[in-house]
């Protein structure tokens, strides 16, 4: 029976028991990476040494306070991969009771875990233990899982860092569960660098990984193109994403490739928006700590660069979909992001979420879904851009054309409508935003009321006219015949067909003849936008205003489903009309 | 006494500062902060084996992701102290042969370094144990003593041990300790004497510094 003897020629023991130890020592380099020395060391001496139990000096480096000892040990038993060594024995081999070490270790828990033992370097104590194990007289651990439910191994120091453990291991899940091909970079040297650290063991004991196939790969509805903004792109995250929205082709992703390290948030944010003006991207996935400074456990949500950058892009165009990508589950930064109209709020995976049963897969459906939900509202971008076009012609020209200046009250009239207009037209923008399941007939309404703000605009009421004046002067013919009208005594009027020298036999009420529709429709033609397109789409909007607003039963079950294409067309022909003016 | 700190993300150092409650490091006159604009030039020096700015200095304090693995090699080739400090280091360790720390940024940039900086400031000795362990850095060498006076003793038992190598034990750093006078006595005697303790005597030793052991750690005996 052999027993190892792990040491860094700190111990007479292996000399004293040489019959006994297998002896191996254990040396820290001065790459400093610790833990993956542990590991290598595992891997290539105590794994392949036969062994049934281990015998551990508690210090292995020139700094005894280090307990490099005790860290190895927690190393074996927290190893998946060695089962054969996982629970063996361990005799600490240690000038310190337990009360001493119990006030100078961060895990105290594990002193008291089944098969652990503490020998005094002593060599009657040693043979003692050594007679025990020969009888079989000390246990192996019982459970490893029970053990690191029992004690707590805190994450390295630089957990909010950019070199955070949260982020890689959320990389990792991630990665495995969208079967990234783990041999690309920089997942292979994330895989390396994680895997051999003691918190991920003790995480991977913990939380074991679910069986969890995806079979399904993530496909989204809708098109679109999106851009992704994160300081840990090129942590592996760029390549996950890539592969998560490859099985969608109708989305164009992209990750916006900037070099954050050591940027102040002024120029980060500058960057940003640089970038997304260049980019005019549909949707964007936007970490929220982009600066060395939003690292600061102090720092208030609002003040963090993301933020910042997710107000940019909504007074840009608040039709840009924001979800914003982060690795904190503060509530009270989802709340400023809700504030600041964010559209969507996915958390990283992070070994703190998963206590309360957050895990990747959730993640990645969260992701999907809102990734789709985004899709669905990308036209709000468009519908966004015809707004503000139709603003700015209303407060540029619409009020100094000549025909306005002449009489006070008109211009009068054409401020208060100008104002209802575009107050119409952002309370349209801000009901679209939402997921009112009636919001497109509810925007066809107000679209068609834009219509009739312009008709006020630009005709002049005259009671009891027949035909229409606009401002400039000019009469517009009804249904474009060259006709002579007079009144009837009962309120229809009389249309004579001047070309063809004959009466139109039908009686038009005259309400008709000034109806929205044909006013809007001989604006049109006057305009010369009165295209077969424009004049459907007036016809269309008409249409279903009537359908729509009238109670009769028949009336409404005509009326068809509007869509956001339909909206968007409405709300072109009304900017081509407001830009032609 | 000069130090050299090689920080290549100035925010992020200027954040951490501000959490360990350090205004500013200029009031060290002996630490010189390399300037950003001067952190190429030094790794062109150093990728051509010139070490004459390092050899300026006593101490380099360096980010470690602000040179590669073969940069710190060369860096390593000047046998310098130095401490590399970074936020993906999960747990500190030191090395010597040269005297290497390694230690996470978060720990490096906290009450210690002030402590440190002071204590060097004052005493003009380089002591990275205060760095990595702060106010246990006391302890630490107490352990590293009970350690070695225990190997003594078990060499004592098997082949006996050298006076050389118990005085080696006792440094002036040791000695400062406060030992209980007739203790302290012994320890110069044998040392002045040129004599090699019997068991008895390490026995004892090893009692008193297990006593100052239990005082660091608050522990009634």
């Amino acid at each position: 029976m052999k027993f190892g003897f792990i040491h860094n020629d700190n111990s007479t023991l292996s000399r004293a028991f040489a019959d006994y130890f297998d002896s191996l020592k254990f040396t820290a380099n001065a790459t400093g990476d610790i833990d993956r020395q542990i590991t290598e060391f595992i891997e290539n001496k105590i794994a392949l040494s036969g062994v049934s139990a281990l015998f551990i000096k508690v210090a292995l480096s020139p700094n005894y306070l280090e307990f490099l000892g005790l860290r190895l040990a927690l190393h074996i038993r927290f190893s998946n991969k060695f089962p054969e060594i996982q629970t063996l024995p361990i005799i600490l081999v240690s000038e310190e009771s337990y009360e001493q070490l119990d006030r100078m270790v961060t895990f105290p828990g594990f002193l008291s875990s089944s098969g652990l033992y503490l020998s005094n370097e002593n060599i009657d104590q040693v043979r003692k233990f050594i007679s025990l194990l020969e009888k079989g007289s000390l246990k192996s651990c019982e459970s490893v899982q029970e053990l690191a439910r029992k004690i707590n191994i805190e994450p390295p120091a630089s957990y909010q860092s950019h070199h955070s453990i949260a982020n890689e291991w959320s990389i990792l899940r991630w990665s495995e569960l969208l079967n990234v091909d783990s041999r690309v970079q920089p997942l292979m040297t994330i895989r390396e660098n994680i895997q051999s650290l003691l918190f991920y063991k003790f995480l991977e004991v913990k939380y074991p990984t679910l069986e969890i196939s995806l079979e399904q790969s993530f496909v989204m509805q809708g098109e679109g193109k999106i851009l992704y903004i994160d300081d840990k792109w090129n942590k592996g995250w760029s390549t996950i994403l890539d592969k998560f929205f490859s099985n969608t082709p109708q989305i164009n992703f992209r990750t916006y490739p900037f070099t954050f390290k050591d940027k102040n948030e002024s120029e980060i944010v500058a960057a940003c928006e640089t970038e997304i003006k260049k980019e005019n991207p549909d949707i964007v996935l936007l970490d929220l700590r982009l600066s060395d400074l939003d690292f600061s456990l102090e720092v208030d949500a609002k003040e963090l660069a993301g933020y910042k950058v997710l107000k940019v892009i909504k007074a840009l165009n608040p039709g840009i979909q924001v979800i914003i990508f982060s690795a904190s589950n503060k509530v009270w930064n989802l709340l400023e992001t809700q504030n600041a109209k964010a559209d969507g709020f996915v958390l990283k995976e992070s070994p703190e979420f998963l206590i309360a049963g957050y895990d990747s897969k959730e993640s990645l459906n969260s992701l999907s879904q809102q990734v789709s939900g985004c899709l669905s509202r990308v036209y709000l971008k468009e519908i966004w851009i015809l707004v503000v076009q139709i603003n700015k012609v209303c407060n540029k020209n619409l009020l100094s054309t000549k025909y306005f200046a002449k009489e006070i009250k008109s211009q009068t009239n054409a401020i208060k409508y100008k104002q209802l207009l575009t107050d119409e037209l952002e309370a349209m923008f801000e009901i679209l935003n939402t997921t009112n399941k009636n919001r497109f007939n509810i925007a066809m309404l107000m679209l068609y009321k834009c219509v009739e703000y312009m008709n006020e605009i630009f005709f002049i009421q005259e009671k009891r006219a027949v035909a229409a004046k606009l401002y400039d002067g000019s009469i517009i013919g009804f249904y474009d015949i060259k006709v002579k009208i007079w009144r009837k005594k009962d309120e229809t009027i009389q249309i004579y067909d001047t070309g063809r020298k004959t009466t139109v036999p039908k009686k038009i009420p005259l309400d008709s003849l000034n109806s929205t529709l044909n006013k809007s429709i001989n604006l049109a033609k006057k305009l010369t936008v009165a295209n077969d397109n424009n004049l459907e789409n007036l016809i269309e909007l008409s249409e279903c205003r009537n359908k729509y607003i009238h109670s009769d039963k028949n009336k409404r079950a005509q009326l068809r489903n509007i869509t956001s294409n339909d909206i968007l067309n409405w709300l072109g022909v009304i900017t081509n009309l407001i830009k032609a003016w | 006494m000069k130090i050299l700190l090689i920080e290549d993300r100035l925010e992020r150092k200027n954040q951490f500062l501000s959490i360990a409650g350090i205004s500013s490091l200029d009031e060290y006159s002996f630490l010189t902060v390399l300037r950003p604009t001067e952190l190429e030039a030094l790794k062109s020096d150093i990728k051509n084996r010139n070490q004459t700015r390092l050899n300026e200095f006593d101490l380099l304090m360096i980010h470690k992701s602000a040179f590669s693995q073969s940069e710190q090699e060369i860096i390593r080739e000047t046998s310098k102290p130095t401490v590399y400090f970074s936020g993906g280091i999960p747990q500190s360790s030191y090395t010597e042969n040269p005297d290497t720390l390694h230690i996470n940024s978060k720990e490096f940039y906290s009450s210690n370094l002030k402590n440190f900086l002071e204590a060097i400031a004052k005493t003009g000795k380089i002591e990275l144990m205060r760095l990595q362990f702060g106010e246990q850095w006391q302890l630490n060498l107490l352990l590293n003593l009970r350690q070695e006076i225990t190997q003594k003793i078990n060499t004592e038992l098997e082949s006996g041990i050298f006076p050389e190598d118990f005085e080696a034990l006792f440094t002036d750093k040791i000695m400062d300790f406060e030992w209980p006078t007739s203790m302290a006595s012994r320890i110069e005697n044998l040392k002045i004497n040129g004599m090699a303790p019997n068991e008895t005597i390490l026995d004892d030793i090893k009692s008193v510094v297990t006593e100052m052991i239990n005082q660091q750690l608050n522990i009634v005996s």
